[in-house]
């Protein structure tokens, strides 16, 4: 089910009415409803993946028991048949075919022609965000931060909780479990805020993200990006990477405020990137419990930065080919990791990773000159890198790359049309909104402001989306991973 | 009341005041301008979808009904069909942009039992994230020249409604400031002939290049959606006596790519398929200004291969 379609509308509506009729005392029931809204919200997109959902939360709840062993050399063996099973799951549905095809082509560079069987049943959606779910809970469970869970309705809740279960944020079991074990209270200011950030990730999603996909799925479609040049390929990286943003973002949003309607509080994504000043800073505002996912679980045991800078940055290369790999079986999504980890690796000599950690420009209406110039060059990086994650093979990033750079524009106009469109429009107010909301957790965080300029915001919002949205629901990109 | 349900109640009353303070004088915006527009005058694309619905209503049963966009109201020559299979046709191409679920609703109502449906369906339905033909936006427009049609509208299309009223009262808008409508002379009701073929092609010659195609190489998926919906629609034809059979249509060959084609012959349709797709690909220059539009004069290959299937067909299920 899409968070942008009209049946998702109606099922949030029932599942509210029942979530808040059943009270807060009754939080054991509130939790089986959630079970079972959230597989009608997963069953809906494809039954036939339930059964591999379930299987996969009945085998780290069983894990959980298992890992917490106080014998740690049992604990051990465990958790890494937790870690095979689960990467088992994510290799045979998400990597299997990549494996298969490469092997193949690998033989045939020896002459040798091999048909490997290949899987056709698709990709079960948000695997990839379940299964790590599960993942939190059995790797906390061996670090002792968290204790194993008796109760299965509790677990299961934790990891297919229907706000997140496609596409994250990616929870902790030690952040979102333990809300899952005491009664929720209904706050009218956070439900209004939920609303609020719900109206936000729509627009995004609706009006700038799909407004952009429009512009970039024609041009990277083009047959022949020469006849483009290079002011139309350009634009078409800077629409992916706002599409891109709002699509996730703008999901992520939406995930958050649904959330905070049932009094759940689920984990920042994005604390906008946008406004990085340098790469380093960028991974900490962009997908950002993926990330922190990959540093707690990854970078931390192999060492961190504790060792050595050398240390360091093979860590770090480790985590972005891992984070690249994650969100494909693709050489696209590993070398656009690999890249970012090689623009990352320079941070880490020159001790500039952590040098942005607060807010850029804090209590200023605009940004100083040198923010802004570190802001659009981290941007233009970005964006450059984002060419690889949309092309659908390398030979086709590379072709739009090298035309890029090579194919002066036979239209100077192109470039005041591109920045006039609609899509660029609303990108900007978009920009503008989280600029001025920055210090806070999203763009339309306006419950300072009178009735009636929130309610004239409500209004503009809701008619832009009534008459700017696309007419075919467009899944969310994050789907896919 | 309970903080939840009061929320609720707050959330209730919000769209209330948006829709006092903003959809009502929109709508009488939109209304009036839609009126300065209508009725459309004779030579317009509207006019002539009501025409061919129209005959679906009154030529007599058992009969032909080709069902599709314009890909069948351009390429299916309505005469040699009714020779090779002596029955009575309906060329009922309308346009893709109506899309698929209005043109199958609006036809597939029609059709009495004994009547034979060839559905004549454009490649750019079959797949997702198509980028042409299931925008419904025609169907938006077609339904302001007469919002009795507005009974085809679906859930889902009542919700899109307001993000064309935008489109369609602007193109309406045009329309009445130019004074002149729609004179759009290549879909005039002028252009179609006694079997509901659009013949305003004839003798033309290709007002573009058909190199400036794209290929369907980009569409991999097939849509589920589109195989369902279709599937019901025959499902309840054949329960109604109807005899529900698909044909592909003409594509130019720059257009087609094989893999995609292959696809489309794994689609599991409750209906009798004719032929296949790879048939039915021909030279670009036979084409004349879409990669679907066959011109007139190339018209007749196709509907010798269209006319074969579909007499054997007919012979197989009786």
């Amino acid at each position: 089910m899409l968070f942008n379609s009209s049946a998702f509308a109606v099922f949030l509506l029932v599942v509210y009415l029942l979530y808040w009729s059943v009270g807060s005392k009754h939080f054991r029931l509130q939790n089986v409803l959630i079970v079972i809204a959230s597989y009608v919200f997963y069953g809906w997109w494809d039954w036939r993946f339930l059964g591999l959902l379930i299987l996969s939360t009945l085998l780290d709840f069983t894990y959980g028991f298992w890992v917490a062993s106080p014998d740690r050399r049992k604990a051990r063996l465990f958790l890494w048949l937790s870690i095979i099973n689960n990467f088992g799951i994510l290799a045979l549905f998400k990597y299997y075919n990549f494996f298969a095809s490469e092997f193949a082509t690998f033989m045939a560079s020896f002459g040798w022609e091999v048909h490997p069987f290949l899987l056709t049943w698709g990709l079960p959606v948000g695997i990839s965000f379940y299964t790590f779910h599960g993942m939190s809970y059995v790797f906390d469970i061996y670090n002792g931060r968290q204790k194993p869970i008796a109760n299965f309705i509790h677990y299961a809740a934790f990891v297919c909780y229907f706000p997140l279960l496609v596409a994250g944020p990616i929870e902790r079991a030690n952040h979102l479990l333990p809300q899952f074990l005491k009664p929720r209270t209904f706050d009218m200011e956070t439900a209004k805020d939920g609303l609020r950030q719900m109206l936000w990730g729509f627009f995004k999603k609706l009006v700038m993200a799909d407004g952009c996909a429009i512009v970039v799925d024609r041009i990277f479609q083009h047959s022949d990006y020469s006849e483009l040049g290079t002011m139309n390929l350009l634009f078409a990286g800077i629409f992916f990477t706002f599409q891109i943003y709002g699509d996730f973002s703008g999901y992520s949003d939406i995930a958050m405020g649904c959330s905070k309607l049932f009094g759940i509080q689920i984990l920042r994504n994005f604390n906008y990137p946008f406004f990085s000043r340098n790469i380093a800073e960028f991974w900490r505002r962009w997908h950002i419990s993926l990330s922190s996912w990959f540093r707690d679980y990854l970078y931390i045991p192999l060492g961190g930065s504790q060792k050595g800078k050398w240390v360091a940055v093979r860590n770090t290369m480790l985590v972005f080919f891992v984070s690249g790999f994650w969100h494909g079986a693709n050489w696209t999504f590993i070398n656009w990791g690999i890249l970012h980890g090689l623009l990352f690796v320079p941070l880490i000599f020159t001790g500039a990773n952590r040098k942005f950690t607060d807010v850029a420009d804090q209590g200023k209406i605009l940004p100083s000159i040198g923010n802004a110039g570190r802001m659009l060059l981290t941007f233009t990086l970005v964006m450059l890198l984002f060419i690889l994650f949309r092309a659908e093979n390398m030979s086709q990033a590379i072709d739009f790359l090298s035309v890029m750079f090579t194919t002066p524009t036979t239209n100077p106009g192109a470039m005041f049309l591109w920045i006039t469109s609609t899509p660029m429009i609303f990108a900007l107010v978009v920009l503008g909104f989280e600029w001025a909301a920055r210090e806070k957790v999203h763009g339309l965080e306006i419950a300072g402001l009178s009735a009636f300029r929130r309610r004239a915001i409500y209004i503009a919002l809701v008619a832009c989306i009534l008459f700017f949205k696309q007419l075919e629901p467009q899944e969310f990109i994050y789907f896919q991973f | 009341m309970a903080a939840p349900f009061k929320f609720l109640w707050l959330v209730v009353r919000f769209f209330g005041l948006f829709g006092a303070v903003f959809l009502l004088p929109y709508a009488a915006i939109v209304a009036f301008v839609n009126w300065k527009a209508l009725p459309y005058n004779h030579g317009n694309f509207y006019t002539a979808i009501k025409y061919k619905l129209h005959m679906i209503d009154t030529v007599p049963s058992p009969k032909i009904v080709c069902i599709g966009g314009s890909a069948s109201a351009f390429s299916v020559d309505g005469k040699q069909l009714s020779d090779s299979t002596g029955l009575k046709v309906v060329n009922a191409g309308m346009s893709a942009g109506m899309g698929y679920r209005s043109i199958l609703t609006m036809a597939a109502d029609r059709l009495k039992p004994g009547d034979i449906a060839v559905f004549i369906l454009e490649h750019g339905f079959y797949y997702n994230r198509q980028n042409q033909g299931n925008g419904d936006k025609n169907f938006y427009e077609f339904l302001s020249s007469n919002p009795w049609y507005l009974k085809h509208v679906t859930l889902d299309q009542w919700i899109n409604l307001p993000a064309f009223v935008n489109d369609v009262t602007y193109a309406n808008f045009k329309r009445w400031q130019a004074g002149k409508r729609n004179q759009d002379k290549v879909y005039s009701s002028k252009g179609i002939g006694p079997y509901g073929d659009m013949e305003s092609h004839k003798g033309l010659k290709p007002t573009k290049a058909i190199p400036s195609v794209k290929p369907m190489k980009y569409r991999k998926k097939l849509s589920p959606v589109f195989q369902e919906y279709v599937n019901c629609v025959f499902d309840d034809l054949t329960q109604r006596g109807v005899r529900v059979f698909w044909g592909y249509p003409a594509a130019s060959a720059t257009y087609a790519w094989k893999p995609t084609l292959d696809a489309t012959m794994g689609m599991d349709l409750h209906a009798v398929k004719l032929g296949n797709p790879h048939e039915v690909i021909f030279n670009d220059t036979m084409f004349y200004d879409t990669d679907y539009h066959l011109r007139y004069e190339h018209r007749e290959k196709y509907n010798a291969i269209l006319g074969h299937h579909l007499k054997m067909a007919l012979k197989a299920n009786p």
